[in-house]
């Protein structure tokens, strides 16, 4: 589904933030990459979802066979990968109904859309408002999903969909997670926390990312433990790609 | 010296009596004479009517209370079964209520010698509407009036008076619009909001970039009376300009001017509001919403004057930049002549916001189609107590102008 080969990243006007990141998912599978702050972790998926300000300097990113590492971020929308925001803009003058019926029709959404908004929490009154305004953590993250639902992507890439919510919100956002794997999407979530993890089903792989480079993938639960009783600083002594 | 004999000799002083702002315009390059030799012909033209459409004119609907049309100089008028509304053309209001009305009305909310525009309408200015609001009458249904320019290069030069006696409560819809190439605009209109009385205006242009405007306002509303302006431009024009003067001479009186333009080709915009103060517990807002695009100037003004105490006055300015050979310019003055008066203005122009165009782009929306839906948000009025159907004109035209880009 997606193979990124040694991918070099850098925002405008700055030096490598991501360094020659080589992964592979296939479909259906949902890949974790934990790191500390500033590791790089959200870079690398702007890059794949090919935000504006981030730039690929070397390597290449495939999307089912094809290379799309230079190709427009609305292009790739169109071929499949969707990106949930750690912080999602407001959007002000645009009203939640507004956007959503601007999903809706783009992407030809025929499913029940109330029914999708109640269990995604929101309301009627949510609609009216402007996006992401005085919205709160839970539930910008929780729209993130929910346009993906609409969009009907073949690759999700979290960015930290567990971050400053409180846990009704991580419990709901995590079902969705799981429930997106049994429809075979595949998914690589980006966090720094383990709270989540508890809730996710079947993890397939696991990576630690720091200063910009993967230092470590394998199975999740190792690397969970690892994490867990050493932190993060413990893998700047491992050489990449060597187990415990 | 009779009022109206007085008000003639102070125009002919002011004949050549520049305007305070935006560019001339020679007056004599346009036609004043009409080549329109049958209007109920016009009105039956399908693009006739689908361009008073787009200005909330809609002679066919039964939801408008009175319909006064004025193609050129020449007018067709209705009243819809409201025994306590008048309509009128100025010339049969003159005939009908005499000089003792005109004294009271005529040239009073704003000076016949405001500059050469006021004074070339009262010397040669043909048509325009009378429209009275009897004392307590409150009229649900819009009352509508439509100024068309179908001759080609005609000059047309419309004088309004709007009468909304105490207790009265009125909306207005006045559509502006262009059957030919080139024209220009000069209409004078005279507000007088009573007692406890009401007035919604709102006025949508969409004349074309050829067209030069100058409307010339002036508001005067009495104890506890409220104004609400509505200024709607979203198409081409040349250039307009216009600086509405509101008094508020009752105590209690408020008045508001809301403006929203978008600037497209190269069209030029002068456009404000002047509020005076002049009672107390009186209270004035001004509020632009303004979108430049292509090589448009946009320059919004608010004066608001306080005169008496425990005043109140808003002004604020929301600019959003689409091109580099745009301009916006916003000019906030605050003036207090009292102690105690409330008076503040903010301003915030800048360009569509970086991350959220990424944001959308990254839902799959092109840069165009996200900019489009940004705008047309930007556009969207938060004009509170306006009535549905006036929401929904506005709405479809703001949708018009957003798909436009």
């Amino acid at each position: 589904m997606l193979k990124l080969c040694k991918i070099t990243v850098a925002a405008e006007h700055s030096k490598p933030i991501v360094r020659n990141v080589s992964l592979t998912i296939g479909k259906g599978e949902l890949h974790v990459l934990l790191g500390p702050n500033a590791a790089g972790k959200s870079t690398l998926l702007h890059a794949i979802a090919g935000t504006p300000f981030y730039r690929v300097i070397s390597g290449n990113i495939f999307f089912e066979g094809e290379d799309i590492t230079h190709i427009s971020p609305f292009e790739r929308t169109a071929k499949g990968i969707f990106l949930a925001h750690q912080n999602p803009p407001e959007i002000r003058g645009v009203t939640l109904r507004v956007f959503l019926q601007h999903l809706i029709k783009k992407y030809n959404f025929g499913g029940n859309v109330k029914r999708l908004l109640s269990d995604y929490g929101f309301t009627e009154e949510h609609l009216s408002r402007e996006v992401n305004v005085g919205f709160s953590g839970g539930e910008r993250k929780r729209l993130e999903l929910l346009q993906a639902e609409i969009i009907n992507p073949k690759l999700l890439l979290l960015d930290e969909p567990d971050s400053g919510i409180d846990v009704d919100s991580l419990k709901l956002i995590a079902e969705k997670i799981n429930n997106f794997i049994q429809r075979r999407k595949s998914i690589l979530l980006v966090t720094h926390r383990r709270h989540i993890l508890e809730y996710l089903e079947d993890i397939h792989v696991a990576y630690v990312m720091i200063s910009g480079r993967i230092v470590y993938s394998g199975e999740p639960h190792t690397v969970f433990k690892v994490v867990e009783e050493k932190g993060f600083k413990y893998f700047k002594h491992v050489p990449e790609g060597v187990p415990t | 010296m009779k009022w109206s004999e007085k008000v003639k000799e102070l125009a002919k002083k002011a004949l050549s009596k520049p305007p305070a702002f935006g560019p001339p315009i020679n007056v004599s390059k346009f036609r004043i004479t009409s080549e329109i030799e049958d209007l109920q012909t016009l009105l039956r033209k399908p693009d006739v009517l689908k361009r008073m459409l787009s200005v909330g004119i809609d002679v066919k609907t039964r939801y408008r209370a009175g319909t006064f049309i004025q193609f050129d100089e020449k007018i067709i008028k209705t009243l819809a079964g409201v025994s306590c509304v008048k309509i009128l053309s100025l010339e049969e209001a003159k005939e009908e209520f005499g000089e003792e009305w005109l004294e009271k009305y005529y040239w009073r909310a704003l000076s016949v010698d405001t500059d050469m525009f006021t004074a070339f309408v009262e010397l040669y200015g043909r048509g325009g509407y009378v429209i009275i609001v009897e004392k307590n009458c409150k009229v649900e249904k819009p009352l509508q009036a439509c100024l068309y320019l179908a001759t080609e290069s005609f000059l047309q030069t419309p004088h309004n008076i709007i009468v909304i006696e105490d207790g009265a409560e009125a909306n207005l819809i006045t559509g502006c619009t262009v059957g030919a190439h080139r024209g220009a605009h000069l209409g004078i209109s005279e507000f007088y909001v009573g007692k406890k009385a009401k007035l919604t205006f709102t006025m949508i242009h969409s004349w074309g970039p050829s067209v030069d405007v100058r409307p010339r306002t002036g508001v005067v509303v009495d104890e506890e009376g409220v104004f609400i302006s509505n200024y709607i431009s979203l198409r081409p024009v040349n250039t307009v300009q216009t600086f509405p003067k509101a008094v508020l001479k009752g105590e209690k009186a408020s008045a508001t001017f809301n403006t929203l333009i978008y600037g497209l080709g190269r069209s030029f915009y002068d456009l404000g509001a002047k509020i005076v103060l002049k009672a107390p517990k009186t209270s004035g807002q001004i509020s632009s919403k303004v979108v430049a695009s292509a090589s448009s100037t946009i320059i919004s003004r608010g004066l608001i004057v306080a005169e008496a105490d425990d005043v109140k006055g808003h002004y604020e300015c929301r600019g959003l930049m689409l091109s580099n050979k745009a301009s916006i310019r916003t000019i906030p003055e605050l003036e207090t002549k009292v102690r105690n008066a409330e008076l503040t203005h903010e301003a915030a122009i800048g360009r569509v916001n970086v991350n959220e165009l990424a944001y959308l782009m990254s839902r799959g929306f092109t840069e165009e189609e996200a900019v489009a839906m940004i705008v047309k948000g930007f556009l969207e009025p938060e004009i509170p107590g306006l009535p549905y159907t006036l929401k929904m004109t506005i709405k479809k035209f703001t949708e018009i102008a957003a798909r436009g880009l």
